[in-house]
């Protein structure tokens, strides 16, 4: 169903002189959905965002809001964005900036409400050059918002947000993604997306290395190859160890998939069975995607 | 867009740059320079004062319509703000064209307020036809500066563009004959000055005061500076949205 489709991104390349951005990227958003586009740093995410906005042009592939051009959605009102970066502009106080964004959308929603949702009511009154780097991320979001835009795209909304202020921003995303809105956030925080995404997109190096549920995402992050040499006749008695969920053979040589390496590794050994080269290594998706879950961890 | 029309004027009006620069200053150049220093002597066939008190009107609108563009709009632009309005409906002829028009709006004030100093204060007194045609001719003449302002914003980072707008309305007032009458410039200068703006725009309103008929002159030169500094401006305006 065509129709359903709020955003489409086809085979899109992307190159910033010598380096790639986006290689050949593909995924879809049907609308209602809210899809993370999770990735480490510098693997593209925000020039996937750029392209979806129209604010870079792809150099190969297709990016479609709702079936049109991404210049046909954002001239319509039917797009939101909250960027990395942005300085607001000194002299106008929250309110007057937020009212600014909400008087250029064709049905805005209420401006109080806007105010509310961004946790800025106590604040509306003050210039814009008196914010602290938090509140000023507030205002971004709330002049993302402000139009009550069917699409909204925001990009690493939490960084810099202490622990309280992202719980505070996530629950007012929940509250519009709630009446309908299709959502896209990039983020390089697993947790993040596994917590608020209905669907998670990984990209790695620009290009989408895995698309699926969050649980599935998971477990394929936790997933390790576990190798060794052992004879063919205990074959059954690897395929019964904890965690194991797929063997695969080459002579001698055999290699375990395992959704829990310690165990499996303990549990070979305790076996008594002849043992040799041993190698535990990271999952299918890239080195790069195992440093995304590990940096996660650290930073949660 | 009238609503982000509404909040530029707004912002300007409570940056203590412009005011300082490009209000206070004026009024207390004329005050010094037009009030205190007529000495009786008649230029341009009006007094001192006049002359002064149409020199900074001019001198004042110019710096206001440059202060809108130049070091706020590249500021605007590095810092993400253009880049964002771009993911609203906002046409993308809608950023200049509000940027022209909070500009033409500051540059009134600008002509007011030295024309009311001269009033209140001076032995400038003129007919209420003369004031309307003086405020009304500058103000208008002021549009190609609101143009070159958003090109300085285009052409300099924010850094650069704060002294490029200073030293232009200094560099446009001192030469177009603002401040040193061009009868007593050498021959050379006087060449200079009449082809400037800045003469063009005073012309206007020294005309206005001394109760001469305005040429078509200073109107098709401001005309021209306006339509070049403009077709440059959305030169550069088109350049940036294509690399962005």
């Amino acid at each position: 169903m065509a129709n359903d489709v709020a955003v489409r991104v086809d085979g899109v390349v992307k190159r910033y002189g010598e380096v790639t951005a986006l290689d050949g990227a593909s995924f879809q958003i049907r609308k209602g959905e809210t899809v993370a586009l999770l990735g480490p740093n510098g693997a593209g995410k925000s020039t996937t965002v750029g392209i979806l906005l129209g604010l870079l042009r792809p150099d190969a592939g297709r990016a479609q809001l709702f079936g049109g051009s991404p210049h046909e959605a954002t001239a319509a009102g039917r797009v939101g964005a909250m960027l990395q970066h942005g300085d607001l502009p000194e002299g106008a106080t929250v309110a007057e900036l937020v009212r600014l964004v909400h008087d250029l959308y064709p049905a805005p929603g209420p401006l109080e409400e806007t105010l509310e949702l961004a946790g800025l009511t106590s604040i509306a009154g003050r210039r814009v050059e008196r914010l602290s780097g938090g509140q000023a991320q507030r205002v971004r979001y709330a002049l993302a918002i402000a139009g009550a835009p069917e699409l909204l795209f925001l990009d690493e909304p939490t960084v810099g947000m202490d622990v309280q202020a992202r719980k505070a921003f996530w629950r007012g995303a929940r509250q519009l993604a709630g009446r309908g809105a299709t959502v896209l956030f990039a983020t390089h925080y697993l947790e993040e997306a596994d917590d608020h995404a209905d669907r998670i997109v990984v990209l790695v190096d620009g290009r989408v290395v895995a698309d699926g549920p969050a649980t599935a995402i998971k477990a394929n992050a936790r997933t390790r190859r576990v190798s060794a040499t052992v004879a063919a006749v205990h074959d059954a008695l690897l395929r019964g160890l904890p965690g194991v969920r797929g063997l695969q053979r080459h002579g001698e040589s055999v290699l375990l998939e395992s959704a829990d390496a310690d165990a499996t590794v303990r549990a070979l050994f305790a076996s008594g069975v002849e043992v040799r080269d041993l190698e535990v290594t990271g999952p299918d998706l890239e080195q790069a995607f195992l440093t995304l879950t590990n940096g996660t961890a650290e930073e949660l | 867009m009238r609503t982000y029309l509404k909040t530029e004027i707004l912002r300007v009006l409570r940056n203590r740059r412009y005011v300082i620069l490009a209000l206070a200053v004026p009024v207390g150049f004329y005050l010094l320079f037009g009030k205190l220093g007529d000495d009786g002597r008649a230029v341009r066939g009006s007094d001192v004062s006049t002359f002064f008190m149409v020199s900074m009107a001019g001198y004042s609108a110019m710096l206001a319509v440059l202060f809108m563009g130049g070091a706020r709009l590249a500021a605007e632009r590095a810092g993400g703000w253009t880049r964002l309005l771009r993911v609203t409906p906002l046409p993308s002829w809608g950023y200049l064209t509000v940027k022209a028009l909070a500009a033409m709006t500051i540059a009134l004030p600008s002509i007011l307020l030295v024309g009311a100093t001269a009033f209140v204060t001076g032995p400038v007194r003129l007919g209420a036809g003369a004031w309307a045609e003086l405020v009304l001719l500058m103000w208008l003449g002021t549009l190609p500066f609101a143009a070159l302002g958003v090109l300085i914003g285009y052409l300099f980072d924010a850094d650069t563009a704060q002294p490029v707008t200073v030293v232009s309305a200094l560099v446009l007032s001192l030469l177009g004959g603002m401040w040193i009458p061009t009868a007593r410039m050498p021959d050379t200068m006087r060449q200079i000055a009449h082809v400037l703006p800045s003469y063009h725009l005073a012309d206007l309103g020294w005309r206005a005061v001394a109760g001469q008929a305005p040429v078509l002159a200073d109107g098709l030169v401001l005309l021209a500076y306006g339509a070049a500094f403009a077709a440059l401006a959305a030169w550069r305006y088109r350049r940036d949205e294509l690399r962005a």
